[in-house]
């Protein structure tokens, strides 16, 4: 994959904020930036994973079995993820909830195509897990800023973790449910002007 | 609570699309007009409550016995994965996939997961009503938002997108406060 076609999917043909594919467990933990990037993370290791296993399995069962086969690799390394993070990160896993297993029915993870070779595969899965923890990570920035006037990183030594804002009173609304939305469909009518502006 | 209170709660408070954000691929590309979208939609509304149960027999029947409680995911992806290979013809055979890969039902099977048989089955129910009625109300405002005027790059998903959001908002009117006022 060429780096023209890696910020290609990276920008303007962003899964998440153009086509606004693989949305179901992304919205949802678009409320703060640490789940938006966790979630990004596991979303990237069962990419890769479904990516190379796809490689082997898909070069002989049949087409009908491609999307049960799927599944189940997704479901089994979504599990996988689940359960590393009970064990090392619990507050985190706790606050991912129901949306972190519902990541293996994720359109993005079942839909990709099975490409030939393995380094075409992995390059693909790494791509569009790149593409996703960006199209994430901006919706839950303006989120978290916009909504709650904060930045919620991970703790790191002596810093605890969460950026305070001071200026603009939040507006909460956007951090509920309603703000996911809203705040996706400028993002995304924003991308639209931007490349149609530049074509 | 009581079942009642159940029932409204995954209906109106907790509205699988538009209070917990699941099933927001499918809704966005639901077709024009109620009645469509009524059609499109009642796979998904009707495997709601059947996801519920299911998940509700497996964790009983299989997974507590077993003590296999962590590998819930994967028992109901094998079972998602089995019901893809049934062979299914006509209309039956584009619902299916649809009903099935769907993250608003897998939602419902994990949500509703711990309660018991009845419960479950009130869940998975409540939430498919709740569904098809957010289904028809966003069905009927984009047809009319259609014949509207926008801005070019606001128009089709952006616009889409809004429209959920601001029904999101009117549903935050249905809340707890509401509920208990009612007698739930």
């Amino acid at each position: 994959m060429k780096s023209g076609e890696f910020r290609r999917i990276l920008w303007r043909d962003n899964p998440l904020l153009v086509y606004l594919v693989g949305l179901c467990p992304a919205l949802a933990v678009s409320n703060r930036l640490s789940n938006a990037l966790l979630l990004a993370a596991v979303m990237l290791f069962a990419l890769l994973g479904t990516g190379i296993a796809a490689v082997a399995l898909e070069r002989w069962a049949p087409l009908r079995l491609r999307l049960p086969m799927r599944l189940l690799l997704a479901s089994a390394l979504v599990t996988a993820a689940q359960r590393f993070l009970w064990a090392f990160a619990p507050t985190h896993a706790a606050g991912l909830g129901i949306y972190l297993p519902l990541l293996a029915v994720n359109c993005l993870l079942l839909a990709s195509a099975a490409s030939g070779s393995l380094a075409e595969s992995v390059a693909q899965a790494a791509g569009r897990g790149a593409a996703f923890a960006v199209g994430l990570g901006l919706l839950a920035l303006a989120r978290e800023v916009l909504g709650a006037g904060t930045i919620t990183l991970f703790p790191i030594g002596s810093f605890g973790g969460v950026l305070r804002l001071r200026g603009l009173p939040p507006a909460r609304v956007l951090a509920a449910a309603p703000g996911a939305l809203l705040v996706l469909g400028y993002l995304s009518a924003l991308s639209r002007w931007w490349s149609g502006r530049r074509s | 609570m009581t079942m009642l209170g159940t029932v409204l709660t995954f209906t109106f408070v907790n509205n699988v699309v538009l209070g917990q954000l699941l099933g927001v691929c499918p809704f966005l590309g639901l077709p024009r007009g109620p009645r469509p979208a009524v059609r499109v939609s009642l796979g998904a509304a009707a495997a709601m409550p059947a996801a519920a149960v299911l998940s509700w027999a497996l964790r009983r029947l299989v997974l507590v016995p077993l003590g296999l409680e962590s590998l819930e995911l994967v028992a109901l992806g094998l079972v998602l994965a089995l019901l893809l290979l049934v062979p299914a013809r006509g209309r039956a055979g584009l619902l299916l996939p649809q009903a099935v890969v769907n993250c608003a039902v897998l939602g419902v099977a994990l949500l509703s997961a711990g309660s018991g048989i009845a419960r479950s089955l009130a869940i998975g129910a409540a939430a498919g009503a709740g569904y098809l009625l957010a289904a028809v109300v966003f069905a009927g405002l984009r047809e009319r938002l259609d014949r509207e005027w926008a801005p070019r790059a606001m128009r089709g998903l952006p616009l889409s997108l809004l429209t959920a959001g601001l029904m999101s908002l009117a549903f935050l009117a249905f809340d707890r406060a509401l509920l208990s006022a009612l007698g739930g």
